[in-house]
C-alpha cells in the first residue's frame, strides 16, 4: 500500500508542474567569434508537486519547417525545489556560414519550428520527460539584401565609373554595426573592383548606400556577381553572392 | 492417521498436533477472499486510472490487461489458501509468483503516465524502474514457494502443525 500512495503521489504532483517560456524580452542575440548567432532565452519551470525535479536538462532543436536540423542548444542541469520556480537559461548556437543549412537566414525571415526536450528525475525513482513546441520568429539580418550597379560613365582616364548600389533591412533584433566589405566580378567570373560601406543599422531599421566604383574598360559588371562579407567585433561573416542586372 | 482435510486434530511426523479445516470450509472462506483480491487487483487499479484520467493523467495501460491479470492474481491467491494444507501449496505458490512477474513484465511497456501542461507541453512520468524495483516482491515469494515446495516434498506435513496449530 506504501508503494502504491508512493506512485499516486508521484503522479499527481507530476501533473502539477508547469512549464512556460520567458516573455520575448527575455530573448538576447549575439554573434560568436566564430561567425555563429547566438539566441539566449530562458524557460520557467514550476513545480507545485510533492517531489523535487532532479538533474533536469534541457535541449532545444531548431528546424526549418521541412525539417531539416538548425541548431541544437542546451542547459546546464538544474533542480527544481518543491513549491518553487527556477528559470532555466538556454543558449542556442546558429551557425550562419554560406556552407551550412542556415546560410539562407542571413537574408530570409523565416518561422522556425523549435521543440524543446527535457528529462529529469523525480520523487528518487520516476523519470520525467517534457516535450515543449513552439515556432521561433527569426528576422535576417541582412533581409532582401539587393545589389544593382547604376549607368556607367566613361572617366578621362579611361576607366568607367559604375554606381553600385546596396540594400538591406536588418529585421534582427540586433543592431548590424560593422563593416560591408565587397568585390564586384563580371559574368566571366573576374574581380572588377572592390569596396566597403560602414554599417551602423539599428535594428529594424534599413540599409541603402550607393558607392561609385572605377571599372577598366574591358571589366563589365553587369551580369555579374557581387560577393560581399560582413565584419562585426572580430566576426567575419560571408553573405550571399548577388546578381548584378 | 486422519485426512488433513477432515477438520479433526492430527499429528505430524514430529508428533506436534495440528487442526486443518475441512475442505468444505477452506473452499468457502477461499471465495470470500476472492472479493477482497479483485478489489485490490482489479477494482482499485481501474478506479484509479479512471481518477487520474479526471485530472488530465493518461495511462496505456490496457483495461483488459488489468482484467486479465487482476482476475489471474485473484484466483491464484484465493486457490493458494484453499490448497494450504496439501503438496499443491508450494507449486500454487511458485504459480501465483510466476504470474505475478509476468504480470509487472508485461506493464513495463505501458509504464507511464502522460499530461499536457499547457503551453503546448506534454510531460510523461516514466515508472518502469518503480516497477523493476517492485518485481523484487514476486521474486522473493518464487524461490520462498520453490523452498515450500521442495520440503513438502521431502517432509510431508511437517509445516501443518506451525500453519494450523491446533
Amino acid at each position: 500500500m506504501l508503494i502504491v500512495a508512493y506512485v499516486l503521489t508521484a503522479a499527481y504532483s507530476a501533473a502539477q508542474i508547469r512549464p512556460s517560456h520567458s516573455n520575448s524580452n527575455g530573448t538576447s542575440v549575439s554573434w560568436t567569434t566564430d561567425g555563429r548567432l547566438v539566441l539566449s532565452t530562458s524557460i520557467n519551470i514550476t513545480n507545485r508537486g510533492w517531489y523535487a525535479l532532479a538533474d533536469f536538462r534541457i535541449e532545444t532543436s531548431v528546424a526549418f519547417a521541412n525539417g531539416t536540423l538548425i541548431a541544437h542548444g542546451g542547459a546546464a542541469s538544474v533542480t527544481v525545489p518543491p513549491g518553487g520556480t527556477t528559470v532555466v537559461p538556454i543558449a542556442i548556437s546558429i551557425p550562419l556560414g554560406l556552407t551550412g543549412p542556415a546560410a539562407a537566414l542571413l537574408t530570409h525571415d523565416a518561422k522556425l519550428p523549435a521543440t524543446t526536450f527535457a528529462n529529469a528525475t523525480f520523487a528518487g525513482v520516476f523519470g520525467i520527460h517534457l516535450e515543449i513546441p513552439n515556432n521561433q520568429s527569426w528576422g535576417a539580418p541582412f533581409f532582401g539584401l539587393n545589389a544593382t550597379a547604376g549607368t556607367p560613365a566613361l572617366e578621362p582616364n579611361g576607366s568607367v565609373a559604375i554606381p553600385v548600389r546596396v540594400m538591406f533591412q536588418d529585421h534582427s533584433s540586433i543592431d548590424d554595426r560593422g563593416s560591408l566589405l565587397f568585390s564586384v566580378e563580371s559574368s566571366t567570373g573576374s574581380t572588377c573592383a572592390t569596396g566597403s560601406f560602414p554599417v551602423d543599422v539599428p535594428s529594424k531599421a534599413g540599409f541603402d548606400q550607393t558607392q561609385t566604383l572605377f571599372f577598366s574598360s574591358s571589366c563589365d559588371p553587369h551580369g555579374g556577381t557581387l560577393v560581399s562579407s560582413y565584419t562585426t567585433m572580430g566576426v567575419t561573416v560571408s553573405l550571399p553572392p548577388e546578381s548584378l542586372p | 492417521m486422519t485426512s488433513a482435510t477432515s477438520g479433526h486434530t492430527d499429528l505430524a511426523p514430529t508428533g506436534k498436533p495440528y487442526r486443518v479445516p475441512s475442505l468444505a470450509r477452506r473452499l468457502a472462506l477461499g471465495t470470500v477472499l476472492l472479493f477482497p483480491f479483485v478489489i485490490l487487483y482489479i477494482v482499485l487499479p481501474t478506479l484509479a486510472l479512471g481518477q487520474f484520467s479526471r485530472i488530465g493523467l493518461t495511462s496505456p495501460i490496457p483495461t483488459f490487461l488489468i482484467v486479465a491479470g487482476g482476475a489471474a492474481l485473484s484466483i491464484l491467491g484465493a486457490a493458494r489458501y484453499i490448497v494450504k494444507p496439501t503438496r499443491a501449496f508450494g507449486p500454487v505458490w511458485v504459480t501465483g509468483s510466476l504470474v505475478a512477474l509476468g504480470y509487472l513484465l508485461l506493464l513495463l511497456p505501458y509504464a507511464s503516465f502522460s499530461v499536457a501542461p499547457g503551453n503546448n507541453a506534454t510531460l510523461t512520468l516514466d515508472y518502469r524502474m518503480l516497477l523493476i524495483l517492485v518485481m523484487a516482491i514476486p521474486a522473493i515469494s518464487l524461490v520462498a514457494g520453490l523452498v515450500t515446495s521442495w520440503e513438502d516434498a521431502r517432509h510431508p506435513k511437517e509445516r501443518l502443525p506451525y500453519d494450523f496449530p491446533a
